[in-house]
């Protein structure tokens, strides 16, 4: 699960993710297979399995460019996550969905500013 | 769950249960089949099992009782299929587990719920296997 160092110095927003979750990695919990980052064209989309855990008891913000997850699981274990985003994340855009007990935040990309250039 | 109950996590403990790996035919299939996490309480009125089948719907779901035998497949929904996995692992297809009844447990009397991805199964004790309060006359 940790990063392969290409990975980490070619996409920031990934490398930023990837130092938070070293630490976190350490924990069993983490290690399970409950957490997943999909990486689409337009798009990241992170998912965390929940099951047993209703929507009343998730509190999801940014603040500060940090993602925060908390909550509490059934079992009453407190569940907190925290994602750095980087600069290519559209904060505005974010948009989350609890699903059949399976967390699902999508995090849109900002528009790439890009210029096409005639060349003449 | 009071704490005179007995439970377990993933093993039979004492709750009248015990589970053996996902049948071999499912797992050499394509789909990738995972055990999902389990775990079993007994009370005085039967036992009680939470199976953690998160993404998985009731339509997608099959519990079945066989003489002294639990057999649980679920099939799990991927959501987007143009997307690439860049961290963690992916989620199984499909969940499968096997568990057997003891005797003292009315299979028959099964009855199961699923709600926010966990299936909770409660199977009561047989008459005989009921603790008896005798008045003493």
């Amino acid at each position: 699960m940790i990063l392969p160092n290409n990975l980490r110095n070619t996409t920031p927003w990934l490398s930023e993710f990837s130092r938070l979750f070293e630490a976190g990695l350490r924990s069993p919990s983490l290690a399970q297979r409950k957490l997943r980052i999909y990486e689409e064209e337009d798009s990241w989309t992170l998912e965390i399995d929940l099951p047993g855990v209703s929507k009343d008891k998730l509190g999801l913000k940014v603040e500060d460019r940090v993602l925060r997850l908390d909550g509490r699981r059934e079992d009453s274990q407190e569940l907190r996550y925290r994602l750095p985003l980087g600069e290519e994340v559209d904060i505005e855009a974010i948009s989350a969905s609890l699903d059949l007990g399976v967390l699902r935040i999508h995090l849109p990309r900002k528009a790439r500013a890009h210029k096409q250039i005639d060349i003449l | 769950m009071n704490e005179s109950n007995q439970s377990c996590r993933g093993r039979s403990g004492n709750t009248s249960l015990s589970s053996s790996e996902a049948d071999p035919a499912q797992t050499s299939a394509p789909v990738h089949t995972a055990q999902p996490d389990w775990n079993a309480s007994r009370d005085d009125t039967g036992v009680h099992i939470n199976v953690t089948l998160p993404g998985v719907t009731k339509d997608d779901l099959q519990l079945e009782v066989e003489g002294r035998n639990l057999r649980l497949h679920a099939s799990r929904k991927s959501a987007g299929k143009n997307r690439t996995l860049i961290l963690g692992h992916e989620a199984p297809d499909a969940y499968a587990l096997k568990l057997r009844l003891g005797e003292s447990l009315a299979s028959g009397s099964l009855t199961a719920a699923l709600t926010d991805g966990i299936l909770k199964i409660s199977i009561p004790l047989e008459d005989e296997a009921k603790t008896r309060t005798i008045e003493i006359n």
